[in-house]
């Protein structure tokens, strides 16, 4: 009975020596993940090798030169993305693989920036994030949002990254939401939080299917039609009020700082009052219901790009401007210049208009030329109608 | 009538120096905001009623269907004189709107329950109810935050409806259902006044 006892003794100290002695001579089956930080200084050690064992050095298959050494450890100084990759060291005279490391060059995350709207008032409203600089490492984001004291769940989006959606549990709240978020990755973590009042994030989508026509034997007018943005979901209980602009494609810009030279007789004079006129053929409209509208004053024989916005009625800010619209007024054939002053009419609904045309040299009629054919239309002389005189902060108020 | 409870508050409101962005909004804004959910609910009541009724067929489709001796034990009360509410002091009246309200979000989850049940799938029903439920909840829980506010002890929350009558067959069921919304109209009616009149002692 004494026998086996040490003879089973002996049979386990045989395993476990060899369990050791391959543990200390396979290769690593999976590399060590390293991260270190962009710019900074790094040595790898050769696993477990000793400072002067003899190694060789390897990145991606590729020698690594002696001179990078300290002893068996790898030295790479002042970090770039380019050091990422896996690096091997190897018994110098065997080339038995001793160490791996897989080396990531990030940065730590700086603070995220985080806005919540709500397009779909009163469903629900999102929040996203992003940051301000890449960290080139993986980074992972958690997000909390309270109300008040309370918890809500925050769903992430399916499709789009770095957002996910709250459903109002309340609504006309007058408790605070505050959404935090944190991230964090290998090397390093931050943070940020907004807190806002239920209605101040509202924020409808652009009014969708914008379409601008001619209105038959009418050189004045335009139809305009637009639907409700589809993502509003209850127009009924929550109605929207639009704003609607439009101004000739020859302008530039729809606040004329800069009016474009385009026509023949302003070139030939020089004169910037005859584009800064046609700035009184701009025209900016709210409507409070209904999704139609016709413009009445505009310029006959120039095409229009035309543009409408939507906001609750009551609560929250206005959303962005459409995509464009185009359209021309319907025009007589053939069409000529017109010779004679052509006066807005006066519009139906309230208008409002851009800042008032900037204040440049009036021409003297007299350089206007002496070809009658070429005769600019006589806008110099119509005054500023009261419509134009709006002040500049209403305009910008209702911009977006 | 509670006013000279109220003046304190309005006085305290007037003298406070304009809150710092951050802050919680003041009971006044509260009220208003209160109001303003009142007068949303109120907008939608009739139109309520209406789809409902369309949706459970005959007798109760039928033109100027209506059955006023009806009513539910488990409902806030609508028998009360007119004098006799608008002679009970606004705390009081302030309280029973919230109570009401709470009822009404769990009663308006039944008919929701009961309507799947009846008109499964129809989803304009169903719609209606949901945000219904969801504003009648959220006035509910914003007069409670009034309260609270003024002083006014609040009922213990999360109260849950239990034995509601008139649910053992589809025609009673029904009929729960309509009792529910339109006395839900009249309390919305009712709180739509009594918010407006706290309204305006808050912006004296």
């Amino acid at each position: 009975m004494a026998a086996p006892v040490p003879w089973a003794c002996c049979a386990v100290l045989a395993a476990a020596a060899a369990v050791v002695y391959a543990q200390r001579h396979s290769p690593q089956e999976t590399p060590h993940v390293q991260y270190e930080r962009l710019g900074s200084d790094v040595t790898l050690p050769c696993g477990t090798a000793s400072w002067d064992a003899a190694v060789t050095w390897r990145v991606n298959g590729t020698d690594l030169a002696p001179d990078l050494l300290n002893g068996s450890q790898l030295v790479l100084r002042s970090l770039e993305l380019g050091h990422g990759g896996l690096y091997a060291c190897f018994h110098r005279d065997s080339w038995h693989l001793r160490h791996q490391v897989l080396l990531h060059v990030g940065l730590p995350p700086r603070e995220p920036v985080l806005s919540c709207r709500s397009n779909t008032y009163p469903k629900g409203f999102y929040c996203s994030w992003h940051l301000p600089t890449p960290t080139y490492i993986p980074n992972t984001f958690n997000v909390t949002v309270l109300h008040g004291s309370k918890i809500m769940v925050c769903e992430k989006d399916p499709a789009v990254k770095n957002r996910c959606h709250i459903r109002y549990m309340h609504l006309f709240s007058t408790v605070k939401y505050k959404v935090s978020i944190s991230v964090s990755n290998a090397l390093g973590h931050n943070a940020t939080a907004i807190t806002f009042d239920e209605f101040t994030i509202v924020k409808p989508d652009p009014p969708e299917n914008v379409v601008a026509r001619p209105v038959p034997s009418n050189p004045r007018r335009l139809e305009v039609t637009w639907q409700t943005p589809s993502t509003w979901p209850d127009p009924e209980s929550f109605p929207l009020k639009f704003f609607l602009r439009y101004r000739p494609l020859i302008l530039d810009q729809w606040q004329h700082e800069e009016v474009r030279d385009t026509g023949q007789e302003s070139h030939k004079n020089g004169c910037p009052e005859v584009w800064q006129g046609l700035s009184k053929w701009t025209g900016e409209v709210e409507l409070s219901d209904g999704t139609a509208h016709t413009i009445t004053d505009a310029y006959a024989g120039k095409e229009y790009i035309i543009q409408v916005a939507a906001k609750d009625n009551e609560i929250g800010t206005w959303s962005d401007w459409s995509v464009a619209a185009h359209a021309t007024p319907w025009t007589e054939e053939p069409r000529h210049l017109t010779t004679e002053a052509q006066a807005p009419e006066t519009t139906t609904s309230t208008t409002s208009s851009l800042a008032p045309p900037p204040t440049t040299k009036i021409c003297d009629p007299g350089e206007l030329g002496s070809g009658g054919a070429t005769s600019a239309p006589s806008f110099v002389s119509v005054p500023v109608t009261l419509a134009l005189a709006a002040a500049a902060t209403t305009a910008s108020s209702l911009l977006i | 009538m509670g006013y000279h409870l109220l003046a304190p508050f309005c006085l305290l409101a007037l003298l406070l120096p304009p809150l710092p962005f951050g802050a919680p909004m003041s009971t006044a804004e509260s009220v208003k905001q209160a109001y303003n959910l009142a007068l949303h609910l109120q907008r939608q009541t009739s139109t309520l009623l209406q789809t409902y009724l369309q949706h459970q067929g005959t007798p109760f489709s039928d033109p100027d269907f209506s059955l006023p001796e009806l009513s539910l034990s488990t409902l806030p009360d609508t028998e009360m004189f007119f004098e006799t509410w608008h002679g009970l002091e606004d705390e009081v009246r302030l309280s029973l709107i919230q109570e009401a309200f709470w009822s009404f979000s769990q009663h308006l989850r039944l008919v929701m329950l009961d309507q799947d049940d009846l008109n499964h799938g129809n989803s304009i029903v169903e719609d209606q109810l949901w945000k219904a439920r969801l504003k009648a909840k959220s006035l509910a829980g914003n007069l409670a935050d009034i309260m609270t506010a003024l002083g006014v002890t609040t009922p213990p929350a999360n109260t849950h409806l239990s034995n509601v009558p008139l649910g053992d067959t589809a025609f009673q069921k029904r009929c729960r259902g309509y009792v529910i919304i339109r006395d839900f109209g009249f309390w919305t009616d009712r709180a739509v006044t009594f918010l407006g009149e706290l309204k305006d002692k808050y912006s004296q």
